[in-house]
């Protein structure tokens, strides 16, 4: 699998939009990502219209959905399998809870 | 072994033992099948399926690059707390 740089590949693993190194028009699709992964219900018109003009294509709008909804997929199969932590995160994410804040408050209850 | 039964390489006979070996044909650097593969043993119909539908999507070039899709699932996945 090709590894985006380092540092981006941290700060995504942390759930940290706003700490990665992203231009704005990755930043911004992402957050279309986090907004499918957690409410999906909550995309709004506006949101979607705010992509195109950053210069997302339908198409590539329309594969972003897909490979999210791909991995919420994939996601709660392991999870419901009880897969164990193959390590592929250098940290990975807290169970329980919110992801942490980027200062990484420590494990969260 | 997983929480659910999944049927390991050795075990494997008929429709699911043509498709783990397809798989490990497709993939010659991956010495064995991943756990998340695994998990779809017991149909191998579906396990044809999803393993389809991800090599075109995912594993591949398309409207958005491999990169962007790799930023794409390791977001999702840390957002649903899952390490796998």
């Amino acid at each position: 699998m090709q590894e985006p740089d380092p540092s981006l590949h941290e700060h995504l693993s942390r759930a940290d939009l706003d700490g990665a190194p992203l231009s704005e028009a990755e930043r911004e699709l992402l957050r279309l990502v986090e907004t499918i992964t957690r409410h999906a219900y909550r995309i709004t018109d506006e949101q979607v219209d705010a992509l195109r003009c950053l210069g997302w294509t339908d198409e590539q709008l329309a594969e972003c959905v897909y490979i999210a909804a791909l991995f919420a997929f994939f996601n709660r199969v392991a999870d419901a399998f009880g897969l164990d932590d193959p390590n592929y995160f250098a940290a990975p994410p807290p169970r329980g809870g919110e992801p942490t804040e980027p200062e990484g408050s420590g494990e969260s209850a | 072994m997983a929480r659910i039964r999944w049927i390991s390489e050795n075990e494997a006979r008929g429709e699911l033992a043509e498709a783990y070996a397809s798989w490990k044909a497709r993939n010659p650097g991956r010495s064995e099948i991943p756990g998340i593969l695994k998990c779809f043993s017991l149909r191998p119909d579906f396990f044809r399926d999803v393993v389809g539908f991800s090599d075109r999507l995912h594993f591949s070039e398309g409207h958005l690059t491999r990169r962007q899709k790799e930023m794409i699932a390791t977001f999702v996945s840390a957002l649903n707390q899952c390490p796998y």
